[in-house]
């Protein structure tokens, strides 16, 4: 396995792992956002989690778009 | 590995560290310190993105930059030929003054002196052939040497960003630097002339000569004057006491062209030929690691003191010699004529029955010099008796000696001219070089650098 198949494994596991956490991340928020404990704090943590986890969604989404967009220009300049 | 690889890497590597970033912001662990890294890491990564993909445009724009400036590695070569051939010129002269065999005694004082010089000119020709490695690194690697360093500027969490940008920026600013470089200096400093003048030193053969009269008896005193094969003066030495020709530093040992020359004696104002004539290197003798050389003036008869000579326009026919008197047989034609010269002061009576003698007296070179003079009225063969009265005058002719082997003249010990060389091909290459590694920390620190790998989880 050369360095950049490694990269490249190592970049779709963590962007399936980061999808997995957005998951979670998401739902964990809102369970902590919901939960019928009435501490501001917590609460207010639950929104962060909710928040950062679409920050992470929208990140993931337009990343993997403009990456494979380039991959795809870069792919059709060289290959063209 | 060439730099697309690198490139490649780097472009892979920008998008790993911008997921890694988006991970961080999708954990579930409401940690502040942690989620900052996220940001941080994305925007390194685009970063790096962006610089992998422009990096040619990059580096065309640093080759651009450089023309402008009027620079081009052909100009670089140029400038580099020139510098590092005339330094290692200065460098073989001194080795060679370093490394000759010297009788002669002149080359300590020389050498203590060209000490200094060496120093210099051995850390210039370090400097040259330093900035000759870097030029070649730079014309063959730059793009390289940038490639790698993008790819360590996209290492997610700053592991090795300072290390990148310290890279691409040397690469840039070394590509368009050096091409500059002759014209930054010539900006500042003319090229000195060119202050190598390497002396012949292998056409010297240093030998002790010794001047004998007709019949092998030292000459003492005297001018000799060395000519090479073309007749051109090339070297002039004083005849000593007993007949050994000395250099200027006075040393009986002298310095001659090891090719054919001509060597004539003047002496009391007459120039006299010697034998062999001319003088070919086989005339030489060795003992040992010392090199003699023996020449006649056949028309001496005489020296019985210093710059004392009785001497004949004829052909000697016999003699009888001691210390204070002699008797010549010589014979004779009508034109012919047996003379003694001599300081005022010395003495020496010549005694014939059959010649009329005339004296007179000539100054030569700053010496009183007495002339006493026998001419035949028929030819025939006559006995000349001479005594001699040797004073002890303490006599040196004015004249210049000149050795042929001139250490003291070599133009380099031109201290100003060597001066402008130093800064020529050393300062301001050196200065040069530093604000370019200045330039390079600048170019650094704008790409992010400074910016230390700040672990902060809490």
């Amino acid at each position: 396995m050369d360095l950049i198949t490694f990269i490249e494994d190592l970049t779709s596991r963590i962007t399936t792992l980061a999808w997995a956490l957005f998951l979670l991340t998401w739902s964990v928020g809102w369970a902590i956002k919901g939960s019928p404990i009435p501490i501001s704090r917590l609460r207010r943590t639950g929104n962060s989690l909710v928040e950062d986890s679409v920050w992470a969604a929208f990140w993931l989404a337009i990343g993997s778009t403009v990456f494979s967009f380039i991959t795809y220009i870069v792919n059709a300049i060289t290959s063209g | 590995m060439d730099e697309a690889d690198a490139l490649l890497i780097a472009y892979r590597l920008s998008i790993l560290a911008f997921y890694i970033g988006v991970l961080i912001y999708a954990l579930p662990i409401p940690i502040g310190g942690l989620k900052r890294w996220a940001p941080t890491l994305m925007g390194d990564a685009v970063l790096a993105a962006i610089l992998s993909l422009a990096f040619f445009y990059i580096l065309d724009a640093s080759n651009y930059i450089a023309g402008i400036l009027g620079g081009s590695w052909e100009l670089f070569s140029a400038w580099y030929r020139d510098a590092f051939s005339a330094v290692v010129g200065i460098k073989t002269i001194l080795i060679t003054l370093y490394t000759i065999p010297d009788p002669t005694g002149i080359s300590d004082a020389i050498a203590s002196m060209l000490a200094p010089v060496d120093k210099a000119v051995t850390a210039a020709l370090i400097f040259l052939a330093s900035i000759g490695g870097l030029g070649e690194l730079v014309v063959n690697y730059s793009p390289l040497l940038a490639a790698i360093g993008v790819g360590l500027y996209a290492v997610p969490f700053r592991l090795t960003r300072s290390a990148g940008a310290w890279l691409i920026a040397f690469a840039l600013v070394f590509n368009a630097g050096l091409q500059v470089l002759p014209v930054f200096i010539s900006t500042i400093a003319d090229a000195p002339e060119s202050p190598v003048n390497p002396p012949e030193i292998g056409n010297v053969v240093f030998a002790e000569v010794r001047v004998v009269d007709n019949y092998g008896n030292p000459i003492r005193g005297g001018i000799l004057h060395v000519y090479n094969e073309t007749w051109s003066e090339v070297a002039v030495y004083l005849v000593d006491s007993e007949g050994y020709a000395i250099s200027s530093s006075g040393e009986r040992t002298i310095s001659l062209p090891d090719s054919n020359i001509y060597i004539d004696l003047e002496l009391n104002g007459i120039l006299f030929p010697t034998y062999p004539s001319p003088i070919t290197p086989d005339d030489y003798n060795q003992e040992g690691s010392t090199w003699s050389l023996e020449i006649t003036a056949p028309d001496i008869l005489w020296s019985p003191g210093p710059y004392m000579i009785v001497y004949t326009t004829g052909y000697p026919y016999d003699a009888v010699i001691s210390d204070t008197s002699a008797e010549f047989t010589v014979e004779l034609y009508l034109n012919h004529y047996i003379e003694a010269a001599y300081p005022v002061g010395c003495s020496i009576n010549l005694y014939s029955d059959e010649l009329e003698a005339s004296q007179y007296t000539m100054e030569w070179r700053g010496i009183d010099v007495e002339y006493y003079t026998l001419y035949p009225h028929s030819y025939g063969l006559y006995t000349v008796e001479a005594y001699a009265d040797p004073c002890n005058l303490d006599i040196t002719p004015d004249v210049e000696v000149k050795d042929y082997w001139q250490p003291t003249d070599i133009n380099f010990v031109d201290y100003n001219l060597l001066a402008a060389f130093i800064l020529y091909y050393f300062t301001i290459p050196l200065l040069y070089i530093f604000l370019l590694f200045a330039a390079t920390m600048g170019v650094a620190r704008l790409l992010g650098g400074r910016d230390r790998l700040q672990v902060r989880v809490v």
